[in-house]
C-alpha cells in the first residue's frame, strides 16, 4: 500500500484535483444562474436550460485554459529544472503531459457537448416566445407564464427600457437567427474545428499519418481566437435593476411595470460580455513564448558529426550542440527545415551524457524519416561531405532521466522491439557511472531483457552491447550486466539449423554475443522468482520501455513476487515514456 | 505528404459526425419543430456508424480493427463497388448531410458529415479504394512481414527455453540462475 501511494498517489491526486476543480465549477455556476435573482427573468425564457448551458461554459473557460500548459514542452522541462528538490514521484508527473492534455481534451468535447445541447433548446425556446409565446415547445414546463412571457419578450430597447430576449424577429428561424450572432458563428466554427481536430488525433491517423493529425492540430488557432470571441456578443442577459424591481415580486404584477411605480420598475438587462480572454490569456502567452523559444532553437546551430546507416533501416546520427545538455533516457525533438517547416519529430536519446556527442537512432518507416536518410545521404554509397548535411535543429531534451534506477540494488531492465532505444543510453550511462572510482554505486547488478520479434532489429543495439561486453571482460566485471535476448519469431529453417551447428560455440550465431539468444517469449514468472531467489531482501527496480500488454503483466509480476515480509525482496515497477 | 491515406482519416470523421448527429437527432426529437429532420438525423447517424464501422485495410502495415468489426466488414464486403468505392461515400455522405443541416441540433453532426465527405473526395482523388481486413481479396497473398501474427510460429525453436532444459553439468555460470 505504501508504495502504491508513492506511485499511484500524485497521479491519483492531480486528477482528483481536477476532477473536483471541474465538478466544483459546473455545481458553483450552476447554482449561480439556476438561483441568481438577476436571472429570474432570463430562467423563465428558459427553463433549466439557462443553468445547463452556463455552467459547462464555465468548466469549458477552465479546461481551456488547461489545455495548452501540458504542451508547453519548454515550460514543463523549465519546472522539472527548478523543482529539482522535490520528490521524483512528483516530477516524474510532467512526463504524464499529453495523458494529461487528453484527458482535458475529452473534458472540453463533453461540456461543449453538453453546452450546445442547452443552447439548442435556449435558442429554439426564445425564437419560439418572440413568435408565439401561447404556443411554445412542449419542453416548456411553465405553468401559466404565457402572459408574462409574452411582455418579457416585447421589451426594446428605448428609453427606460431594454430587451432580455435576443431573438428580435418573430417567425423566424433558429439557424438563420443563430447564425446572425457572433457568438452562434463562432460556436459552430470552433466546435467544427474541435470535432475535425479530434478526428485527425485518433490513435490511428496520430501513429500512421502524424502530418495530418499535426497539420489540423493546429486549427487550435481558430479555436481559440473563436473562443474568445465568443461572449462578445453579451447574448445571456442578466437583470441590472433589482433593487428598483424585485422579480420575485412583480412577476405577479406585470401589467403594472412602470418607470413611476415604485416598488416595480421596468426590469432593465444587460448581457454579462466575454469573460473567456480572462482564463485563457495567460496560457496563450506562454504558449506563443514557447512557440518563440522554439523559433530560437530552431535557428541555433547543430553539426551532425556522423551518419550511420545500419542495416535494418535504422540511421544514427550524431550531433553536437553548444551547451547542450542531457541526462540518460531523455528525449529530444528534431526539426529539419529542408524536409518540412513546420515539423518536429521526438527521437530517443541513445548516448550517454558522459560522451562527447549525442545521438539518435531514427527507424525509417515514413515520410519524414525517408526523406531526413536521403537529406544526411545515407543511401548514397560514397562519404559524404560535412558540408553537404542539411541543417537541422534540436529542441530538448525533454522527460525525465532514468537516475531511479542508481537507487537499488538490482535493476531489471527490459525492452521490448523499438522500445530498446530508451535503454541504450540507460545502459551506457550505467556502465560508465559503474566504471567511475570515484562513485561508489548502490547498484550491484543490471538484467537486461529484450524482446524482439524479428531478427531485423538487431543489428545496432547488438554492437552495442558487444562493445559494453568487451569492455566489460577487460576490466574483469563480467558479472556486472546479466543481459537476455528473446527472439519471439521470425527465424527460418535454415536459421534454425544454422543456430543448431553453432550451438556448441561461444558466440550467438545471430548477435555474436556471448550469452545465447532466447527463442520464444520469455517465462516471466520464472524469470522473477529466479530474482528473487538470487537477491534476498533487497529491493528491485523494474523498468519497461514497450507495449500496454507486456507492461501490465510485468506490473503484474512485480506485485506478486514482492515479498510481504519488508525485510524480503521488492519489485519496484517504473514505466519509461516513449 | 505522398503516403497520407486520407480515407482513414475521412472514415474517423465520418464516425464522429454521425455521432454528433444522432445526439442532436436524439435531442431534435425532444419537441423541436421539423421533428422529421430529428428522426431522419437518428437513422441516418445510426446508418453512417454501421457503415463506417467497419476499417477498410491500409495500403502498408498493420491496420488496427475495431473492436467486433469483422462481421460488418463481410457485410461491407459483400456490398461490393457500392461501400468500396470512396466516391460513392463522398457522394452518399455529401447527399446525407443535406437534410440534416435544417435543424438546430443536428446541424453540427451534418457539417462534420460534410467535411467527412470532402475527405472522401481527396481520398477517391488519390485511387485510394476500401479494402476489406481479414478476408483475402483474389487470393492475393498478404505481405508476411508486415501482417498481424496471431498464429505462434509453425517453426520450433531451436533450442528449448531455459527452465524446461535438463541442467548440463558443464559450464556453470555462478550466481546467475537465470542463464543456463
Amino acid at each position: 500500500m505504501g508504495d502504491w501511494l508513492v506511485n499511484e498517489g500524485p497521479k491519483w491526486l492531480i486528477l482528483v484535483l481536477w476532477f473536483g476543480i471541474n465538478i466544483g465549477l459546473f455545481v458553483g455556476y450552476f447554482l449561480f444562474y439556476h438561483q441568481g435573482t438577476q436571472f429570474y427573468y432570463l430562467r423563465l425564457l428558459l427553463g433549466h436550460g439557462l443553468a445547463w448551458a452556463r455552467a459547462p461554459a464555465a468548466c469549458l473557460n477552465f479546461n481551456c485554459m488547461l489545455i495548452l500548459l501540458p504542451v508547453c514542452r519548454n515550460l514543463i522541462s523549465y519546472l522539472r529544472g527548478s523543482c529539482g528538490c522535490c520528490r521524483r514521484s512528483i516530477r516524474r508527473q510532467l512526463d504524464k503531459n499529453i495523458t494529461f492534455h487528453r484527458a482535458v481534451a475529452y473534458m472540453i468535447c463533453l461540456h461543449t457537448a453538453i453546452h450546445f445541447g442547452a443552447h439548442c433548446y435556449n435558442l429554439e425556446l426564445l425564437v419560439a416566445a418572440q413568435t408565439d409565446p401561447y404556443n411554445l415547445p412542449f419542453f416548456f414546463y411553465g405553468n401559466d407564464t404565457e402572459g408574462l412571457i409574452s411582455k418579457l419578450t416585447s421589451l426594446q430597447d428605448g428609453v427606460n427600457s431594454t430587451y432580455i430576449n435576443p431573438i428580435r424577429l418573430s417567425n423566424s428561424d433558429a439557424i438563420i437567427e443563430g447564425l446572425k450572432t457572433v457568438a452562434g458563428v463562432t460556436g459552430v466554427v470552433i466546435t467544427l474545428a474541435l470535432i475535425v481536430m479530434v478526428s485527425s488525433s485518433t490513435e490511428v491517423i496520430r501513429r500512421s499519418y502524424f502530418e495530418v493529425f499535426w497539420y489540423t492540430h493546429h486549427l487550435f488557432i481558430v479555436f481559440f481566437i473563436g473562443l474568445v470571441l465568443h461572449g462578445i456578443g453579451g447574448i445571456v442577459r442578466g437583470q441590472t435593476n433589482i433593487d428598483v424591481h424585485n422579480p420575485e415580486e412583480c412577476f405577479r404584477r406585470y401589467l403594472e411595470w412602470s418607470p413611476d411605480d415604485a416598488t416595480c420598475k421596468i426590469p432593465q438587462f444587460q448581457g454579462g460580455g466575454a469573460q473567456t480572454w480572462k482564463w485563457v490569456l495567460f496560457p496563450m502567452i506562454l504558449y506563443i513564448a514557447e512557440r518563440c523559444i522554439r523559433f530560437y532553437r530552431s535557428q541555433q546551430k547543430v553539426v551532425i558529426t556522423k551518419v550511420v546507416k545500419h542495416p535494418s533501416k535504422v540511421l544514427e546520427l550524431q550531433m553536437k550542440k553548444r551547451g547542450f545538455q542531457m541526462m540518460a533516457g531523455q528525449y529530444i525533438f528534431i526539426h529539419c527545415p529542408s524536409i518540412s517547416r513546420l515539423e518536429w519529430h521526438p527521437f530517443t536519446l541513445t548516448s550517454a551524457p558522459q560522451e562527447d556527442h549525442f545521438s539518435v537512432h531514427i527507424r525509417i518507416v515514413g515520410d519524414w524519416t525517408g526523406a531526413l536518410s536521403k537529406a544526411c545521404g545515407a543511401e548514397e554509397p560514397e562519404f559524404q561531405d560535412a558540408w553537404k548535411m542539411p541543417q537541422i535543429a534540436v529542441d530538448g531534451p525533454f522527460g525525465t532521466a532514468s537516475e531511479d534506477i542508481f537507487r537499488y540494488q538490482v535493476g531489471v531492465l527490459v525492452g521490448a522491439g523499438i522500445g530498446v532505444t530508451p535503454f541504450a543510453s540507460v545502459l551506457k550511462y550505467i556502465w560508465y557511472q559503474y566504471c567511475n572510482p570515484d562513485i561508489t554505486l548502490k547498484l550491484k547488478k543490471v538484467y537486461f531483457y529484450w524482446i524482439c520479434p524479428d531478427t531485423l532489429s538487431f543489428e545496432w543495439f547488438a554492437d552495442l552491447l558487444q562493445s559494453l561486453e568487451n569492455q566489460m571482460l577487460e576490466r574483469g566485471m563480467g558479472d556486472f550486466l546479466n543481459y537476455n535476448i528473446y527472439l519471439t519469431r521470425g527465424w527460418d529453417a535454415n536459421q534454425a539449423k544454422n543456430i543448431i551447428l553453432h550451438e556448441e560455440e561461444n558466440s550467438d550465431v545471430i548477435t555474436g554475443l556471448q550469452q545465447k539468444t532466447h527463442y520464444g517469449r520469455p517465462h516471466w514468472d520464472q524469470i522473477f522468482s529466479n530474482i528473487a531467489q538470487s537477491h534476498t531482501g533487497v529491493s528491485v527496480g523494474v523498468f519497461f520501455c514497450g507495449p500496454k500488454g507486456l507492461s501490465s503483466t510485468l506490473h503484474h509480476m512485480c506485485n506478486q513476487h514482492s515479498s510481504s515480509d519488508p525485510r524480503g525482496v521488492h519489485f519496484h515497477y517504473n514505466k519509461e515514456n516513449f | 505528404m505522398g503516403q497520407i491515406e486520407w480515407a482513414m482519416w475521412a472514415n474517423e470523421q465520418a464516425i464522429i459526425s454521425a455521432w454528433v448527429m444522432l445526439t442532436g437527432g436524439i435531442i431534435g426529437l425532444t419537441g423541436f419543430n421539423r421533428w422529421e429532420i430529428a428522426a431522419y438525423s437518428v437513422a441516418a447517424g445510426i446508418f453512417i456508424i454501421l457503415l463506417e464501422y467497419p476499417r477498410g485495410k491500409r495500403k502498408k502495415g498493420h491496420t488496427i480493427e475495431r473492436r467486433y468489426q469483422q462481421y460488418l466488414t463481410r457485410v461491407i464486403h459483400a456490398c461490393g463497388t457500392i461501400t468500396s468505392n470512396y466516391y460513392i461515400r463522398f457522394v452518399l455522405h455529401l447527399l446525407l448531410c443535406v437534410p440534416a443541416g435544417f435543424q438546430l441540433p443536428t446541424i453540427l453532426g451534418a457539417l462534420g458529415l460534410f467535411i467527412a465527405s470532402i475527405i472522401y473526395f481527396v481520398a477517391a482523388f488519390h485511387g485510394e479504394k476500401w479494402q476489406p481486413i481479414g478476408i483475402d481479396t483474389k487470393g492475393a497473398p498478404s505481405s508476411s512481414n508486415q501482417t498481424v501474427i496471431t498464429q505462434p510460429p509453425s517453426q520450433p525453436p531451436p533450442r528449448a527455453p531455459a527452465h524446461v532444459r535438463p541442467k548440463r553439468p558443464a559450464q556453470p555460470v555462478e550466481g546467475d540462475p537465470t542463464i543456463l
